[in-house]
């Protein structure tokens, strides 16, 4: 049965640890809470697009091993500059049959955006398998040792808890990618416009701005945040493979939900607290992956039931306020 | 209602005919007149409506879709394989070893009981869990069901290596000498149960409160639907129903926790988009077009077969967000009383 090992020091480690997790967690979770959150698509297709960025980088990183193009820092400049065509693609070839039109989001087209995000993510999960069919070097389960410089693991050691550099880098990576995402969200005009064609796609259209040209830009957009961020996942967990999606993609609902849709620095702190409740329950139980998993869900179901706007549902209106 | 007006409609005259189909199928089979070839396609035919029509009672009727469905496939299974390797091992080995083939009494306890753990498993699960994540509607239903397959996997697993001795997540039945004529004509007595409740809900007035919540719930609750119950009905149905299925291929497969997973549930969403929302007939066709394209796609395209089965997906969702059936009501009229 379970075992509570309720040591400080167990304690001081999920908590470490789990920030950093968590910190690359929200920032994997930023690019589903801007086109969930702001522009009503479930993207489905979200974990699907990551593993796919981290797997393309991990094949490269290991067809020229050790070249500096292909380290984590530029990986990750990289594969945000390929998700904006990937994205452009993503969503003409997806979305545009159905909201592609001045519109404001109902359930009905929430449901059959929801349906083909997943036929999309079906269709990017099987080209894994067929690749190695035309590129024989391309494996599904590569494992790597991804880290600055390609140098091998070096540690640091913090509050007496050994962490590897390169996690440290992909946490800090992932605070540029969430501070770059709240940025663009609410500091520019796009941003507002995003914004606003989520709110009323008709009245948007009245004041000269075309809605369809925005819903190519947020899909955009988030498309390259989320393969940027797949570059951070693959940083982080150091292996990944077709399946890793299954972990992922659920994770980043979870904490979408959590943290409120549509709030970028809500979604963070959701990453934080759920990286934290994930790692506690790792050290402290002793259990597998997949029981912090099980616990994972349970805050979903019950954050879901009582608290549908979120934990950190308004917390931007709370900073504003703050800033007044 | 009026049994003469239920029996004279096309769904049920369909419902019957692909009953009496599978049941020719089957003496065929058992006289030696087809090879065994038939015989299997036919009850991996089953097996994919029979989920296929347990799905579309949420699905498809009611407008929810459940991501985790597999889930009440895998306690199907887990019952299945828990009252055969665990509870009724030594009996069965004890029994093997004189015969070379478990009694037809044994195997009709065993698979009654199975049915009755699986319904009741399936039955809490559906409706403890129903309670709390039927409020929530469209994408945080499907989320909050993705997450319920996982947890209720992960628990299985858990509870599996603690009684299996190979402390693995698998729980492999003992060999009981079937055929697969036996499995055929388990398969097919589900299949009769599976059909005929889903073509009773579609026309009951279960079926219409159900409807009315599809094309707007909030309109149903005004018109006095009580939606909530309702849907309550309706998981727990499509559970029950899909657990079914899970003993089915528990019994044939003779391992377990396959049935958790999520291509399961992409299988039962797949036939109902395919086939047409809000129809009977749609789960039917859906799941024929999804066996006679997988077959092809298997043998044909090898690794390219999800990659063309996502691609399908998105164009019927994009192009004919009504189905085949719903096409084909809409372009020829003169159809539509049986395709209803």
């Amino acid at each position: 049965m379970i075992e509570l090992t309720l040591t400080g020091d167990a304690f001081l480690r999920g908590i470490v640890i789990g920030l950093i997790y968590g910190s690359v967690l929200g920032a994997v979770a930023s690019g589903l809470t801007i086109i969930w959150g702001v522009m009503k698509v479930v993207n489905l297709a979200h974990g699907h697009i990551l593993v796919f960025a981290a797997m393309m980088s991990a094949f490269l990183y290991l067809t020229y091993k050790g070249a500096v193009w292909f380290t984590p820092p530029i990986a990750f400049i990289w594969m945000g500059i390929l998700g904006l065509a990937f994205g452009a693609f993503f969503y003409y070839v997806t979305l545009h049959p159905i909201i592609g039109h001045v519109d404001t989001m109902t359930l009905k087209y929430e449901m059959s955006s929801l349906m083909a995000t997943f036929g999309f993510g079906i269709a990017l999960y099987g080209i894994h398998y067929f690749l190695p069919n035309i590129i024989p070097s391309y494996s599904t389960e590569p494992s790597i040792g991804f880290s600055i410089g390609g140098q091998g693991h070096t540690y640091i050691s913090f509050l007496g808890v050994t962490i590897e550099k390169s996690k440290l880098l992909m946490a800090a990576l992932s605070l540029v990618l969430v501070i770059v995402a709240h940025g663009i969200m609410n500091w520019t005009s796009m941003g507002l416009k995003i914004r606003a064609v989520a709110q009323d796609a008709r009245a948007l259209s009245l004041v000269g701005i075309n809605p369809v040209r925005i819903k190519l830009l947020t899909t955009i957009v988030a498309t390259a945040f989320a393969m940027s961020s797949g570059v951070l996942y693959l940083g982080y967990a150091n292996s990944v493979t077709p399946l890793s999606e299954t972990i992922v993609a659920p994770l980043c609902f979870v904490i979408v939900v959590l943290g409120g849709l549509g709030s970028v620095i809500g979604t963070y702190m959701g990453g934080l607290l759920l990286g934290v409740i994930y790692q506690l329950v790792l050290e402290l139980t002793a259990q597998t992956q997949q029981f912090a998993f099980v616990v994972a869900f349970a805050v979903l179901i019950i954050a879901l039931v009582f608290k549908p706007n979120g934990v950190f549902g308004n917390i931007e209106e709370k900073l504003s306020r703050l800033r007044r | 209602m009026n049994i003469s007006r239920l029996v004279s409609r096309k769904g049920f005259i369909i419902s019957t005919l692909l009953v009496f189909f599978f049941l020719v199928l089957g003496l065929l089979g058992s006289n030696g007149v087809i090879s065994r070839l038939y015989i299997a396609n036919g009850t991996d035919l089953m097996y994919f409506i029979g989920i296929g029509l347990a799905m579309a009672i949420i699905m498809s009727y009611t407008g929810y879709v459940s991501f985790g469905h597999a889930v009440f496939v895998g306690i199907g299974s887990f019952s299945a394989a828990y009252i055969l390797a665990v509870f009724n091992k030594p009996r069965i080995m004890e029994y093997m070893a004189q015969h070379d083939r478990i009694s037809n009494a044994m195997l009709s306890t065993y698979f009654i009981e199975s049915l009755l753990l699986a319904s009741i498993i399936a039955l809490l699960v559906a409706v403890g869990v129903g309670y709390a994540v039927l409020r929530l509607r469209g994408a945080f239903f499907a989320i909050a069901t993705i997450g319920l397959d996982y947890v209720v996997m992960y628990l299985v697993i858990y509870i599996t290596s603690m009684i299996s001795p190979f402390g693995g997540d698998e729980l492999p039945n003992p060999n009981m000498g079937l055929t697969d004529m036996t499995f055929y004509w388990m398969h097919f007595i589900l299949f009769i149960a599976t059909i005929y409740t889903a073509y009773l809900v579609k026309v009951s007035k279960f079926g219409y409160g159900l409807a009315s919540i599809r094309e707007d719930e909030d309109a149903a609750e005004v018109i006095g639907v009580d939606t909530f119950r309702y849907k309550v009905y309706a998981f727990a149905l499509a559970a029950v129903l899909a657990s079914f299925w899970g003993i089915a291929s528990a019994f044939r497969k003779s391992y377990t926790t396959h049935d958790f997973s999520l291509l399961i549930s992409i299988v039962m969403i797949v036939e109902n988009v395919v086939g047409g929302l809000g129809t009977f007939i749609g789960p039917i066709i859906g799941a024929v077009i999804y066996y006679i394209l997988n077959w092809l796609l298997i043998t044909t395209a090898g690794q390219l077969a999800l990659v063309i089965l996502g691609a399908f997906v998105v164009v019927i969702v994009a192009f004919f967000p009504e189905g085949i059936v719903g096409l084909l009501r809409r372009k020829i009229p003169s159809l539509r009383e049986w395709l209803e």
